[in-house]
Order: C-alpha cells, then structure tokens, then sequence
C-alpha cells in the first residue's frame, strides 16, 4: 500500500505570553492507504493539534507532512483549501453544520462548491440523499439542523466528508459528543467507509473507538510515545482487541 | 467583583464591546446635533425675525404720487407709529467690481445703514454697527454672485461722479436678504449715501416700515385704500421669501429625522446581538446557582459603563458635528442659540438612559430563560430560529450566491436596517437631485407667468413715468432690425410686471400683474383650467389670487390700477410662482398704466427657424456681442439666476448629503458586517476547515449586503419622484405652483448617483470582509 501521509520531525510551537510552548516535537508517522488510524493519549497531548496541523488546517512549525508524496506544508492558502475540499473529508466532535441551512443542504454543500465533481445539482443532490440513505437519515434530508439528535447529525457529518469522495477522512473526536449506542453506529459507519477503501485517521480518548481502528498512536506531551498495531484483522474479537490495548495504553502510562 | 468582571469582559470581547461603544458614539452624536438643530432651525426665522427688528408690516413706494397718498392714508388712520427710509436704485450697468462689469441681472438698491428700518447681521450673526466711510456691506446671495470677496473695490458711477468702496463684509437682511428676492440692498455710512444722493439724478424708493398691534386690521385698511406699491410685507410674507433657504434647512431636519431612527434602530440590534453574544455564558451563570439579578446587575453595569463613555464622547463630537450641519442653512439667516448646549447634553442624557432601558429590557429575558435553553441557545429541540427558503438541489447560482440568498431569507430581520438605511439613504441623495434639476430645466419659465423660449436677454429696467408701452415696443423693434442686420430673424417680446389692487365680492388682494408685450399674445401662455383672455376686459389668474377673491373662471373681478377701477371677466386659472403664487393676466391689447409698472422680465427671443443645440448656441454668442449691455441665457440659466442660485445651494446640499448618506451607509454596513462576522465566526471557520476558499466566503458575505443595496437602490430610486412630490411638492405649492412635474434625470436618477452609493457601500463592506483572513479553519469550535 501507498503512504497516504507521511509525518517527518513535524514540529508546533505556540508563543504565549512571550514563552514558547512546544506543542508538538519531532512527530513522525506514517499513514497507509486504506488504514485505520486512532491518535490516543492524555489531555493536551497535541492529540487534535496533531490532526489539524497534518491535514492543513494548521500551520507547522517546522517539519514536513507528505499527502500522497506531496509536502502540504509547502502550498499555498489556497491550494490547502483546495486540497481539504476535493482530497479530504472532515469529522468533528461538536456536529458543526451552517445553521440556515437543512441538512441535506449541509451535505451537499462542499460537492456544490468542488470543481472535482462535474455533476449536475440535482445529480449531487441525489448523491446525497443516497449517503443519507445507506447512513439511514435520509428522512431527516429536510430537517433544520436543530431538529434532529446528536446521533443523527454526527452520521450528516460523515455523509458530508464523503460527499467528495475524499483520499482520507480526519476525525476528532467524532463520538466524544455522543451516547454510547450513537457513538456505536457511528463508529459502524466509519469501519464501513474504511473498509470500502478511505483512509482515516481519528483521534479519540474512547478505547472501543481505538479497539476498531488498525493502528494506535499514543501520544505523551507532543511525541509518539509508542503506536500499537492489531496483528488481526477488523473481523476479530473486538472484547478482546479492547483489551489488548488497555493493557498497551496502561504500559504506556494511560 | 463586578468590576473585576466588567473588565474582563471588555478585554474578552473587545470587538462587541467596541461595537456597541460605537453606535452608542454615533447616536448620541446624530440625535444631539440633529435635535439641536431642529430646534435651532424651527425657531431660526422668528428670531431671525425679532433680532432683526422687523416693523409689522412694510412698503415700498416709487412715485412722488404714491408717497403721498401712503402719507394721507397714515394720517387719516392717526398712524405715527412708523419709519420711512429711502432707497437708492441703480442697475448692473452703474456698478463695478474691481473695475469690472459685474453679472447681474436684477436691481441694486443702496441705503443708509443709519436711516434703515431693520437691523443687519455680519457672518458671526452679530448686529452691523456703525459702518465706516467708504466701506460698504453686501448680502452674501449678492456676494457670491458677483464672485466678490471681502476687500475689493466696488465702484458706484453716478451721472457726474463714480464713487469706490471697499467691501467690508456681508449682511444678512431679513427683508432683501433671501435667495427669493429678486433686488440686493447695500449698506453703507450715511455720509456716503448722502454724497451719492446728492451728486446723480438717482431713482428712489420709499420704505414705511409700520408699527401697529392689530396688523390684519392695517392691511384690510390699507388694501381698501389701493395705494400703489412696488412691494409689501409682513412678517408672514417675510417667512415666505424664505422658503427656498428653509428647503436646505427642511433636507436637513429630514436628514436629522433619518439619522436619529437610524441610530435608534441600529443601537436596538447590537444591543440584541450582544445580549444574544451572551446567552451561554448566562446559562452557565444561572447553572452554577446565580442569581437573575445578580446576572442582570452584572449586564446592566457594563451597559451602563459603555452608554456613560459612549454618551460623554458622542456629548463632544455633536457640537462640531451639529455646526458642519448647519453651516449651509446659516449663510442667509440668523441663528440665534445654534449650539444649545444643555439641549445637546439633554439628549445625551436621553441615549445613554435608553440604551440603558434597552439593555434592562432584554436582559428581562435571562429571568425567565431556563439554563439549558440560554446554554444551548434556545436549541431545545423547537425550531428556534427561520428555515431558509431555498434548497441548494433546487437554485443553480453558485454555493456562496445560495449562502447570501439563504440568509437574506432566514435571517431578514437582521437586515433590515440595512435597507432601511439604503432605501433613506437613496431618497436623500435622490430627491435634491430632482428639486435642482426641475429648478434648472427650461420648463419651469412656464410656472413664472412667462413663455417658453430659445434665448433670455436681460438687463435691469427702471419704470418713470415717462415709460409707455410704445417706448417698450420700440426697443423691441430695434432690437428685431439689429438682429435682421445680422441675419437672425427673430421674435421678441417682454413680459411687463405691474402691481394692482384686486376686489370680488367683500374680498380684497394687493397682486402683481402681467402683459406681454411685442410679439406675444396672452394664448402662448400656459393655463391650468379655463381659456387665454382675448379681450380688453378679459383676465387669468393665479390660484392663490382666485382662493384669496374667492372667484373663478366666469366672475367678474375689479381691478383698480391706480389710476382707474375697472371691471374683468376671469377667463382662466394659471399658476405662477412669482410673488409666492400671486398673478393677473391681462390680454395684450389691454391698455395699462407702464408708468407705474414694477418691473420687466428679460426680452424673450425665438428663432424664427428650427435650430439644434450647437447652432443656437452660436447665435447666443453673436447676439451676446450685438447686446452688450444685456446677459444672454437660456431660460434654465435665466430662471436659476432669479431664484438667487438656488439650484446652487441645492447642489452644494446635495453633496453634504451625499457624503453623509455615503458615511452613514459605510458606518452602518461597516459595523453590522462586522457584527454578523464577529456572529458567523464559528461557521466561517467550518466552511473553511471543509476548504472553501476565502475569497468564496468573502463573496459570500459581499453578496449578501450587495443584495440588500441593490434591492434597497431600485425602492428608493422607484421612491423617490413619489417621495420628492409629497416632501418637496409643498415648497413649490407654496410658491404657487399646484401642479408639478419633477425634471427628472435619468443618467444621474438612475444610473450615477444610484452607482456611487452602491459602488461605495458595496466597496466598504468588501473592505471589512477581508477581515475572514483573521478566521481560522480552527474557529469552527466556535458556532454555537
């Protein structure tokens, strides 16, 4: 498999108050094609941090985040936005959606606006609506986005990172704000989509979330500390995979 | 504690905090300089009035015959209580400027500041004192017509003598001062005058100036006594003639009137939006155990501290303000007391107490919202807030066209200020458009009791008694055989203006009175209803003169000319704005006393052939050099010229508006866009985190008040010749006109004044949209 993301000596430094503080130290990584990444450790970590600085949301300090051979930390405003619209799909704890707008609207809005897509509205819409399906929300296409539960606006959001079909999908906390049969089928989804090919790579503080992906980073005060990797595949014992890494995570001072 | 948080608070949320500070400024200054002013204006001419120490009722006489007739009738009526004055009357001809003929196309008259019967006022409105020999005053109408300045030598020549005086100042005259009087006073030392009364054979004026309690009373006696003059007043009429400077005043207490709903409404949405920036920090208040009132307390204090910083800044900045308003208002009229300042510390006051029970207002919401409602803003499941009325499958237009679109639809309320301000904003500057360019066009000679012609020659005439229709004739002749010489076949008449005593019934008016003379007949002439008069005892006249004789078409009306009382058939109705609406029309071949006759229009000439634009404007110039004692002008030019240059005090109105209607907008637009920015933040930052690029958002966001404008520009362009007949119509009813037409031009109407407002509006709210560079994609976890 190809890397999909490739993380160099990835550095972040905030200045506060006149004082630097390293968020981030020499991170480096690799994301395969088709994997199924969790990013895992205490608060404050750099957990999203890390996710928003490797898929261009924001700027590094020093180091270099290879997407698909390409150093992204070397384009411009635009190209990122570019790149974040057509290659990447975005899933965030909160269910952050515009407020005017319904939820099928939510949805199609970055198809509508990419340029990837030559398809006609109607032929977006109609795409949409079919995610909305295999995701079971279609009734709520027409909703107002205050009108439904967390549940089903978390599964939106999914059918929005998908809408352009997007090389990868980053996921903060996506079931952080949810209970735990929502966050089950959530989590369902996703495995879905990974398995149908897309790379993703989440962070979560959820083991059972972590128990689904194929590989665990952890991450102590702005390094990869460890990174765990299931030896079977997603079909095994999820009890058990749970389990395993607890017993990884507690090695690793969780 | 609360100080500790107050300060917090304003640190934390600068942006709201400045906004709000903001508009607190601006009302306060809008609303405290435009009360003032109104208060200033509306009082402005009854002071000007008294200050100026106006008799109750005045004037003005030419021939030894009609003084002494006034003087009987005093007499008779034991009338001690009045002044007289004499006048002397010269033309453009008798005067120069810097050695220089000057342009100017109506009578001069000089008087004696000592004999006056009213007090003057220099520039700082302070009275005119002793005026020192050889320096004179001139009224600022009269000033900047001549384009003469403060120091330059004006020479008057006599028939022996020329005498030089230096310009010492302006006066403002109550009685000659407005734009509507067609003469200019000059004021000067009474050795001056004497000497100049005394070395030329000069024309002189009477002036009684009357002192009487009952003064409807003086002027039934005195209409019934038909004593012949050149002009009368009181203080009712004075007003009138100042109609034309109160139309600037008037566009400024309705810009006032606009500014104050502007700031109040304005004001109420960020005080809204700012309590509504709150609702989940109060929601945490009220979750961990605090008290309403407490919460209440907390918001009202910082409320309190901004209205108080924002009242005592706005207090300092509507003194300047409310003065730059007026300037243009104050040039002809005294304004006593134009910066009150307890009035403008008064409506401070008021701002800062209703922000202050606007803010107690909504703040009444946070006793009965619940914790979890003001956490999650309302969002308890109910819809809480408008579904837009678009669905992007359904609209083509581009996403960041469908954002615009979908939150005008949703979220109108939030933007109506924004076209209320639009649409007022686009009325303003629009409708003193339409009043200059109907006081310019060549149309309106026909609402001055004249006709419609090619060219307008002017020069000043004074009417003896040895003047005759004959001797009018004459010169019209020769003028016709001068032009012939030079190859223009051309047709000239003058329309000559008496002032008669007219009776129906119990009803008595005093009017001024027309009659054509060369080649001219008294149907060329416009009439609103009925037919020209064709005979000798046949006349027209205006409506004001038929509501004061309470007669119409078919009465039979007494006119006494001085000399004689005759008996007329009214055979139609016109209107006129000479003389604030009066006006009798007799047929040409009427006979009438020209010896008494007040004054003469310009020679009207019209080309025998057609002739287009540039032709005609050639002949103007040949004809300019056959008549150099006459100005040659269109009748737009003519006419503007007659009205005092209003059209140029309009136009000079025009642009004060037009920069502050540019300013409010910009203010206005500047500030709820970035209210809305500092409100959208969160999604912004979304709509970037999913990679829409900025200059999407930033259309997005241009659109959507670009939409706003554009729809606003076509109401209040499709509002304005309405609007410009209902609020500017009255003026010319006044004046007699009942039935207008605005000139209305379409390239400046529709296309370049709409596009300055639009292109400039549009420009600043572009500008502040730049400010999403600031929103990162991180900002998402802000929408709330």
């Amino acid at each position: 498999m190809a890397d999909a993301l490739k993380i160099t000596n990835l550095c972040k430094t905030y200045i506060i108050n006149k004082r630097q503080n390293n968020i981030l130290k020499n991170v480096n990584f690799t994301i395969k094609e088709g994997d199924m990444t969790a990013i895992m450790g205490p608060s404050g970590s750099g957990k999203s941090t890390l996710l928003y600085a490797v898929s261009g949301m924001d700027t590094i300090t020093a180091g270099e985040v290879d997407f698909y051979g390409e150093d992204i930390s070397k384009m411009s405003e635009k190209e990122l936005a570019t790149l974040r619209l057509d290659e990447m799909g975005f899933i965030f704890q909160q269910m952050y959606m515009m407020k005017n707008l319904t939820v099928l609207d939510n949805i199609i809005l970055p198809a509508c606006q990419s340029k990837k897509n030559q398809e006609k509205r109607s032929e977006i819409a109609k795409r949409g609506l079919e995610l909305m399906h295999k995701l079971e929300i279609a009734y709520i296409a027409n909703n107002d986005i205050t009108e439904v539960s967390g549940g089903q606006l978390q599964r939106a959001c999914i059918c929005r990172s998908l809408m352009n079909r997007p090389k990868i999908i980053f996921a903060d906390e996506p079931t952080g704000a949810l209970n735990r049969v929502a966050s089950e089928e959530v989590m369902e989804e996703l495995t879905k989509i990974n398995q149908e090919g897309t790379t993703i790579l989440l962070v979560t503080h959820d083991v059972k979330v972590a128990a689904k992906c194929k590989k665990v980073l952890y991450l102590v005060d702005g390094n990869v500390k460890g990174e765990y990797n299931f030896e079977k595949e997603m079909q095994g014992d999820l009890r058990k995979r749970e389990k395993e890494l607890n017993n990884w995570l507690v090695d690793m001072g969780w | 504690m609360y100080l500790s948080i107050l300060r917090k608070d304003l640190k934390r949320k600068k942006t709201m905090n400045m906004i709000l500070l903001i508009f607190i400024i601006l009302a306060v200054t809008f609303i405290a300089s435009s009360i003032s002013n109104m208060v200033a204006i509306s009082k402005a001419l009854n002071q000007y009035i008294d200050a100026s120490e106006v008799a109750d009722f005045g004037c003005f006489v030419s021939s030894k015959e009609s003084k002494r007739t006034m003087e009987e009738f005093l007499k008779e009526e034991g009338i001690t209580t009045y002044e007289t004055c004499d006048f002397l009357l010269f033309s453009r001809q008798d005067v120069e400027l810097n050695g220089k003929e000057i342009s100017y196309s109506n009578t001069i008259t000089v008087v004696d500041k000592k004999e006056a019967t009213i007090q003057f006022f220099d520039e700082n409105n302070q009275v005119i004192g002793r005026i020192p020999k050889k320096k004179i005053y001139l009224s600022p109408i009269f000033l900047r017509e001549i384009k003469a300045k403060v120091g330059d030598t004006f020479t008057i020549h006599t028939k022996n003598q020329s005498y030089d005086y230096e310009i010492a100042g302006t006066a403002k005259d109550v009685i000659f001062g407005s734009s509507m009087v067609g003469m200019t006073r000059i004021i000067m030392n009474e050795a001056d005058y004497k000497e100049l009364a005394e070395n030329g054979d000069l024309f002189q004026v009477h002036e009684y100036a009357v002192t009487t309690k009952n003064v409807k009373e003086f002027e039934q006696k005195f209409s019934e006594a038909m004593i012949s003059t050149l002009f009368n007043y009181d203080h009712a009429v004075i007003k009138n003639m100042f109609i034309m400077d109160m139309v600037t005043a008037g566009v400024l207490l309705l810009v006032s009137v606009c500014l104050i709903i502007i700031s109040i409404l304005v004001l109420k949405f960020t005080i809204g939006v700012t309590i509504n920036e709150e609702f989940r920090e109060i929601g945490v208040m009220k979750a961990i155990g605090i008290e309403s009132g407490k919460i209440r307390g907390l918001y009202m204090t910082k409320s309190l501290f901004l209205s108080i910083i924002g009242g005592a800044m706005g207090f300092l900045l509507s003194i300047p303000f409310g003065k730059f308003m007026l300037q243009q208002t104050m040039e002809n009229i005294v304004i006593i007391n134009k910066n009150n300042i307890l009035l403008h510390l008064i409506c401070s006051i008021a701002v800062v107490a209703m922000v202050s029970f606007e803010s107690l207002r909504a703040t009444r919401r946070i006793k009965k919202m619940k914790p979890l409602e003001a956490i999650r803003s309302g969002a308890t499941g109910e819809r809480f807030r408008g579904k837009g009325k678009f669905q992007l499958k359904n609209v083509l237009v581009p996403p960041s066209t469908f954002l615009a679109m979908n939150d005008l639809s949703s979220k109108w309320r939030s933007f109506l200020i924004l076209f209320f301000t639009f649409v007022v904003g686009m009325l303003l500057v629009i409708m003193p458009i339409n009043v200059m360019n109907t006081l310019k066009s060549d149309d309106l000679v026909t609402w001055f009791s004249m006709t419609k012609s090619d060219l307008y020659l002017s020069k000043e005439q004074i009417f003896n008694n040895s003047s005759t229709k004959e001797n009018i004739e004459e010169e019209l002749n020769e003028m016709k055989q001068k032009l012939k010489e030079n190859s223009i076949e051309a047709k000239l008449h003058q329309e000559i203006m008496f002032r008669f005593h007219a009776s129906y019934k119990d009803n008595v008016c005093s009017s001024c009175a027309f009659q054509g003379v060369g080649d001219c007949s008294a149907k060329d002439y416009v009439y609103t209803k009925g037919s020209a008069p064709r005979k000798e005892n046949e006349v027209a006249i205006t409506h004001i003169v038929a509501e004061r004789l309470k007669a119409d078409i078919g009465d039979t009306i007494q006119i006494y000319n001085a000399k004689e009382k005759k008996e007329y058939i009214v055979t139609a109705i016109f209107q006129s704005m000479n003389n604030m609406g009066e006006g009798i029309r007799f047929c040409e071949k009427e006979s009438l006393p020209y010896e008494l006759a007040a004054g003469g229009f310009a020679v009207q000439l019209d080309f025998e052939e057609e002739m287009d634009t540039k032709e005609c404007k050639k002949k103007q110039e040949i004809i300019e050099e056959l008549f150099p004692s006459y100005k040659v002008q269109s009748g737009g030019v003519y006419l503007d010229e007659m009205l005092g240059g209003i059209s140029g005090m309009i136009a000079s109105i025009k642009q004060l508006i037009l920069v502050v209607v540019i300013f409010v907008n910009i203010l206005v637009v500047v500030l709820i866009e970035k209210t809305l920015l500092t409100k959208e933040k969160g999604e912004i930052g979304l709509l970037r985190a999913l990679g829409f690029k900025r200059s999407v958002l930033e259309l997005w966001q241009v659109q959507r008040i670009g939409i706003v404008l554009l729809v606003a520009t076509i109401v209040g362009v499709l509002l304005s010749t309405p609007f410009s007949k209902v609020t500017v119509g009255w003026i010319f009813q006044m004046m007699g006109a009942a039935y207008i037409t605005f000139s209305v031009n379409p390239w400046e109407v529709y296309l370049f004044y709409p596009a300055v407002v639009l292109l400039s509006t549009i420009l600043a709210s572009f500008l502040i949209t730049l400010g999403i560079k600031h929103i990162s994609p991180l900002e998402t976890s802000n929408i709330e």
